[in-house]
C-alpha cells in the first residue's frame, strides 16, 4: 500500500504546464511531454462545456453522492499506475447492477464512451478514460454475496479487493490463487478485465484459470452470465473473452471464482549469485528437471538495493541477482523439491542459498518483492515498467540483451520479475526533466520488447496492452490476425463505447469512427493515440 | 452449388488425385450417416487454406477431421460436402523441454504425441477417450477431457496459443508460445470446445507437466447410492492428497471398465484387466489415481483407505501396477458411445456436491423406463456420464429419456449434453440443451467469424 501510495505521488507530479480557469472548470492545457502526448487528447475535447443534463440523468440512475463531476473530483480519476492520463466527463459509483445497465444505455444514447475502473492500479492505461465519457468506479460494489467452500467458489461483485477475498475465505481453508503484487488495493474486475498475473501464478495459473462465470453489461445494456458454476457449460466460451478483453467487450458487474485449498507445507528459498546469468540459469535448470515451484521471482542488484534501502526486507545488496523461491503443496512433496532446487542453484553458481526462514522472515521477503516497483521511486525520479515474456529458456541471453540496451541507451534499468513464468519485468528508471530522456526512454522499451518478440515472446505477459503498446501488436500479430480479433468487438456490438483507444493499433478494431474522435484526429494529427 | 464431379477435380488440382476421395471411399467419414461429397487430406497449412479458399468460393460445406473419435457430439450437420482430414498434418514442430512446452499440429494423435513427450519425461495432461485416435485439434476443438482433469484442469487451462485457418481461408495466428501473454482478445479459449464451427485449428502450442514420479491406483467399493456421497466427501477432504483423479462408477460401469473393452454385453466373460473388487449392483466403485512423490502417493493411498473404512467399504483394492493404466483407459473411454450398439451417452454437469442426488436423479429417470445406465463421474469437477443402451428403434424411448434427464439436471441447478445418440434423435432435439440468454452473442460470433456458414454448419448450439 505504502509503495502504492508513493508511486502515486510520484506520478501525480504535475505535468500540465498550464491551466487555466474557465466558467469553473479548469482546462487542462498541452503538456509538451512526448511521453504524456496521450494525456493531450482530453486537452482537446470540449470538456469545459458543462453537461449539466447529463450529470442530471446520472444523478437519476445512481443518485447524488454516486456522481462526482467537479474538476477537482475528476483530478482523482484520470490516471492509473502508468504515466497515461486522461478526464471523464463524470465518474459514476454504481452498487447494482441494473444501475450499471441503466448508464451503459444513457451513455450509449449520448455517444459517450463509458471506461470501467477498479483500484487504477493497472500498468497499462487501461483505466483511463481516453476519450473522455463517463467513468464507472466499481469501488462500491464490494460485497462478497457468497461463498460456497464445499464447491470450492465464491460468487463476488467487481471491487472485491483480491485479498480481501482470500482474507474472506481462508477460515474455509481456502484462498484465491492469483496474486498480483498490487493486491492490497486492486480489484477482482480489474484483475479479470487485465488477465492479471502475479508471482504465484507460476504453479496456479494466471486470472483466467480460476474464473468460471461473469455477469456482464452488454453494450445494449442487457444484462447476461458468461460461464457458470458448473463445468463445461455449452456454447462458445464468452468468458474466456472477456476475461483480459480490458474492459473493451463488456462491463463486469458479478464474478464467479474458483478457490483452492491452502497449501499444507510451503518452504521459501532464497538462491543469491554473483551474476545475474547464473540465476536466469539456475531458473531454466529448475523448470527444466520438471519441478514446477509456486512461485520463482528474480530480483537484480539494483532492485534489491532499492527494496532494502526502503524496507530492509532481507536481501543482500551486494549479490549480482537473488531467486526468491516458493515450494508449496503436500509435505512430502515440498522437502524433496526444495532440496533439489537448492542443488541446481548452488550447481548454477550460487554462492549461498539460503532456507528455513521464519514466518515473519518470509513476510518480509515477500513484503520487499511486492513493494519493489515502489521502492525504484528511490533511485531515480521515475521509472517505466515493461512486462516482455519469453521462453523460460531464452532468458539468459534475453536478460543479458536488456542489460546492454541500457548500456547502450544509457539507462540504468532495475529487473525484478516472474521468471519461472520468463516474464520480464524491465523497469527503465530515468528524470523526466532531462530533455530528451524520455524519448530514449521509449526507444530502449521499444527495443525491449522487440527483443522478447525475437525471441519468441510476446509483449505482455500480465499488465495488458492498454494504450502504449496498441502498435506493438503488429510485431505479434498479422493485419488478419488483429482484423479476425476486431470482429469479435463487431460481435459484442461494443465500437468503441467501452474503454476506446485500448489493445488495437490505431486503424484497427475501432468499427466507426466517432465524430469526437475525428475532432481529436484534426487537432492532434493522424497518428494520435485513441 | 458446384457438381460433385467438379468439387471433386477442384480439390484434386490443390491436393493431387492421391489425397482426395469421391464420395464412394467416403463411407467412413459420414456424420450421422451424411456421406460427404469428397474427403480431401491437406498435408501443409497452405493446403488446408486452399481447400476452405475454395469451399468459401463455392459455397460447400466442410467439416474438419481429426481422428474422428467425437463425431457423435454435436448436431447433425445442415450440410456437409467436404470431409477435411487433418491426419496428415502430424508432426511436432517445436519443443523444447526446458520451457515446459511444445507446439504440435492438430493431426497428431495424442497417443503419438504423448511418446514423443515421455521420452522427456513430460506428458499432456489430458486424458480424453480413445488417444490411440483423438488428435491434438480434435481434443482442443471438443474440449474433451478426462478423469486427469481432477488434478490438472482442462484444455482452457493448457493450451496457450493457436494456428488456425479461418472460414475464408486466411491463416491466422492466436496466442503464443509462451505461459503468459495477454496480448489481445483470447481466441485461444474461444475456439477450444467451438467444435470447429469457428475456424480450422491447425497448430496449437501446449503446457506440458513433468511425468508424476509414482502413480497407484485404489479401488473402493461403497455399499449404497447414499455412499456415493461419502465418496465425495472423502474427495473433499483429500485436498492435502496427492490425487490425479477421482471417478466414480455405478456397478455395471465398474464391471464395463474391467472388460478393458468397449462392449455392451454385460453378459460377456469377465475378461478383467484390474479388478476393482466385487461390485454388487446397488454398490459404486470409487477409483482413485494417486500420483506425485512417492510418499506422498504411499500416504494419500493410506488415507484413502482409512476414510473408505469409515465409510464402510465393502472392499478396498489396490490395482495391480501392470494394468493401472490399461484401467484408467478403459474408464476413461466409458463414456464412448459403442460401435456396434445404439446407445445415448448424456454428459451432465452441476455442483460437485450435487453430483450424488445428480446420480440418483438420473437413475430415477431411466428407472420409470426400465432402463439402466453405465454412470461414470468426474466426481470432484461435478461431471456425471450416463450411458444408456437403446433399441435400434427407440427413438420416443430416448426422447422421453431425455427430457426426464434434462428436467433432473436442471432442477439441480446444471446442464445436460446429449453426446451420442441415434440421428433420429437428433432432428428432435437440439443436443447441448436449450440456448441461453447469451445465445445471440454467440450467433453473432459465429457469423463474424464463418459468415456463409461453411465450416460445420448446423453442428454447434442452437445448430449454429
Amino acid at each position: 500500500m505504502k509503495s502504492l501510495a508513493a508511486d502515486r505521488q510520484r506520478l501525480a507530479v504535475p505535468r500540465v504546464m498550464h491551466s487555466e480557469r474557465l466558467d469553473g472548470w479548469e482546462l487542462r492545457s498541452l503538456s509538451v511531454h512526448p511521453l504524456f502526448i496521450r494525456c493531450e487528447i482530453n486537452a482537446t475535447l470540449d470538456i469545459a462545456m458543462a453537461d449539466r443534463k447529463l450529470i442530471r440523468e446520472l444523478q437519476a440512475i445512481v443518485g447524488r453522492d454516486a456522481v462526482l463531476h467537479a474538476p477537482e473530483d475528476l483530478l482523482v480519476y484520470e490516471y492509473d499506475a502508468t504515466i497515461e492520463r486522461g478526464l471523464p466527463e463524470a465518474v459514476v459509483l454504481p452498487v447494482t447492477t441494473q444501475q450499471v445497465s441503466r448508464l451503459v444505455k444513457l451513455a450509449r444514447r449520448r455517444g459517450l464512451p463509458v471506461v470501467a475502473r477498479g483500484a487504477g492500479t493497472g500498468l497499462s492505461g487501461g483505466a483511463i478514460p481516453a476519450a473522455g465519457g463517463i467513468m464507472l468506479a466499481m469501488t462500491r460494489m464490494t460485497r462478497i454475496l457468497e461463498v460456497d467452500a464445499e464447491n470450492r467458489l465464491a460468487v463476488v461483485e467487481p471491487g472485491v479487493v483480491n485479498l480481501d477475498l482470500s482474507k474472506a475465505v481462508a477460515p474455509h481453508g481456502l484462498y484465491y490463487a492469483p496474486d498480483p503484487s498490487s493486491q492490497k488495493a486492486c480489484t477482482l474486475g480489474g484483475n479479470v478485465a487485465e488477465n492479471a498475473g502475479g508471482p504465484h501464478c507460476l504453479a496456479y495459473g494466471v486470472t483466467t484459470n480460476h474464473i468460471l462465470g461473469l455477469e456482464v453489461v452488454l453494450a445494449d445494456g442487457d444484462i447476461v452470465w458468461l460461464g457458470g458454476k458448473t463445468a463445461d457449460p455449452p456454447g462458445y466460451d464468452l468468458r474466456g473473452l472477456v476475461v483480459g478483453c480490458e474492459g473493451t467487450l463488456a462491463i463486469v458487474t458479478k464474478i464467479i471464482v474458483r478457490l483452492l485449498p491452502l497449501p499444507q507445507a510451503t518452504i521459501t528459498l532464497l538462491a543469491i549469485f554473483n551474476e545475474v546469468d547464473q540465476a536466469s540459469r539456475a531458473v531454466s535448470a529448475i523448470i527444466g528437471q520438471g519441478i514446477i515451484p509456486a512461485a520463482l521471482e528474480m530480483m537484480d542488484k539494483v532492485t534489491m538495493q532499492a527494496v532494502e534501502a526502503a524496507v530492509h526486507a532481507g536481501y543482500p545488496p551486494d549479490a549480482g541477482a537473488v531467486l526468491l523461491i516458493e515450494v508449496d503443496g503436500l509435505p512430502e512433496t515440498v522437502g524433496p523439491q526444495a532440496q533439489a532446487v537448492e542443488v541446481i542453484c548452488s550447481e548454477l553458481g550460487a554462492r549461498e542459498v539460503r532456507i528455513g526462514f521464519s514466518p515473519p522472515e518470509r513476510e518480509r521477503l515477500w513484503a520487499g518483492r511486492k513493494g519493489a516497483l515502489g521502492a525504484l521511486g528511490r533511485l531515480a525520479p521515475s521509472y517505466y515498467i515493461l512486462d516482455g515474456v519469453v521462453p523460460r529458456t531464452k532468458l539468459p541471453q534475453v536478460l543479458q540483451g536488456v542489460y546492454e540496451i541500457g548500456e547502450r541507451y544509457r539507462l540504468r534499468i532495475a529487473n525484478v520479475f516472474h521468471a519461472g513464468d520468463g516474464n520480464l519485468h524491465p523497469n527503465i528508471l530515468f528524470d523526466e526533466s532531462q530533455p530528451g530522456q524520455s524519448e530514449q526512454v521509449l526507444a530502449a522499451g521499444a527495443d525491449i520488447l522487440r527483443l522478447c518478440v525475437e525471441a519468441g515472446g510476446t509483449i505482455t505477459g500480465e499488465h495488458g496492452v492498454g494504450m502504449e503498446k496498441r502498435d506493438f501488436m503488429r510485431w505479434i500479430f498479422s493485419d488478419d490476425d488483429l482484423e479476425v480479433m476486431s470482429r469479435i468487438k463487431v460481435a459484442f456490438l461494443a465500437g468503441d463505447g467501452f474503454n476506446p483507444g485500448k489493445v488495437f493499433p490505431t486503424g484497427v478494431g475501432c468499427g466507426e469512427i466517432t465524430s469526437r474522435q475525428r475532432a481529436v484526429i484534426q487537432a492532434l494529427g493522424p497518428d494520435v493515440y485513441i | 452449388m458446384v457438381r460433385e464431379a467438379v468439387l471433386h477435380s477442384h480439390l484434386e488440382s490443390i491436393l493431387g488425385s492421391e489425397r482426395v476421395f469421391p464420395r464412394e471411399e467416403a463411407a467412413s467419414y459420414a456424420v450421422d450417416g451424411i456421406v460427404p461429397q469428397a474427403v480431401a487430406l491437406p498435408a501443409t497449412v497452405e493446403e488446408v487454406a486452399e481447400v476452405m479458399r475454395l469451399a468459401q468460393r463455392e459455397g460447400v460445406a466442410v467439416i474438419p477431421w481429426g481422428g474422428g473419435s467425437a463425431m457423435t457430439l454435436g448436431n447433425s450437420p445442415r450440410r456437409y460436402h467436404i470431409a477435411l482430414c487433418l491426419s496428415r498434418l502430424n508432426e511436432v514442430v517445436e519443443h523444447e523441454p526446458a520451457d515446459l512446452t511444445a507446439t504440435v499440429q492438430a493431426g497428431m494423435t495424442l497417443a503419438s504425441f504423448q511418446r514423443h513427450l515421455a521420452a522427456s519425461g513430460q506428458f499432456l495432461p489430458l486424458d480424453p477417450p480413445s488417444p490411440q485416435s483423438a488428435t491434438i485439434g480434435g481434443i482442443l476443438a471438443a474440449n474433451a477431457s478426462g478423469p486427469s482433469r481432477h488434478a490438472y484442469g482442462t484444455a482452457r487451462d493448457l493450451a496457450l496459443g493457436m494456428r488456425l485457418v479461418m472460414a475464408d481461408g486466411r491463416i491466422i495466428k492466436a496466442g503464443g508460445r509462451v505461459v503468459k501473454n495477454v496480448a489481445g482478445y483470447d481466441m485461444v479459449r474461444l475456439l477450444i470446445g467451438s467444435l470447429g464451427t469457428l475456424g480450422i485449428i491447425v497448430e496449437a502450442s501446449l503446457k506440458l507437466a513433468p511425468l508424476p514420479k509414482a502413480e497407484r491406483t485404489l479401488a473402493a467399493v461403497l455399499p449404497s447410492a447414499q455412499s456415493a456421497f461419502g465418496g465425495y466427501r472423502f474427495a473433499a477432504q483429500a485436498a492435502g492428497l496427492s490425487l490425479r483423479a477421482v471417478e466414480l462408477l455405478n456397478a455395471p460401469a465398474a464391471k464395463q471398465a474391467c472388460l478393458g473393452r468397449k462392449s455392451a454385453d454385460l453378459s460377456a466373460p469377465d475378461r478383467q484387466v484390474a479388478p476393482l473388487g466385487e461390485v454388487p449392483e446397488y454398490a459404486f466403485a470409487l477409483v482413485l489415481a494417486a500420483a506425485g512423490e512417492a510418499a506422498a502417493v504411499e500416504r494419500s493411498l493410506n488415507q484413502m483407505s482409512e476414510l473408505s473404512r469409515q465409510a464402510s467399504a465393502l472392499s478396498l483394492t489396490e490395482v495391480d501396477a501392470s494394468v493401472q493404466g490399461q484401467l484408467w483407459e478403459s474408464i476413461a473411454g466409458l463414456a464412448l458411445p459403442s460401435a456396434n450398439e445404439t446407445s445415448l451417452v448424456c454428459k451432465a454437469a452441476a455442483l460437485p456436491s450435487r453430483v450424488p442426488a445428480l446420480i440418483s436423479g438420473l437413475q430415477a429417470a431411466g428407472q420409470g423406463l426400465s432402463l439402466e445406465p453405465l454412470i461414470v463421474s468426474h466426481l470432484t469437477a461435478g461431471i456425471v456420464y450416463s450411458i444408456w443402451p437403446l433399441r435400434p428403434d427407440g427413438t420416443e424411448t430416448a426422447l422421453e429419456l431425455v427430457t426426464a434427464l434434462r428436467q433432473t439436471a436442471r432442477e439441480l441447478g446444471g446442464s445436460l449434453v446429449v453426446e451420442a445418440c441415434p440421428p433420429a434423435l437428433k432432428e428432435r432435439i437440439d443436443v447441448w440443451g436449450e440456448p441461453g440468454p447469451d445465445f445471440p452473442l454467440m450467433r453473432r460470433i459465429k457469423e463474424q467469424l464463418d459468415p456463409q456458414a461453411i465450416l460445420n454448419p448446423g453442428r454447434f448450439l442452437g445448430k449454429l
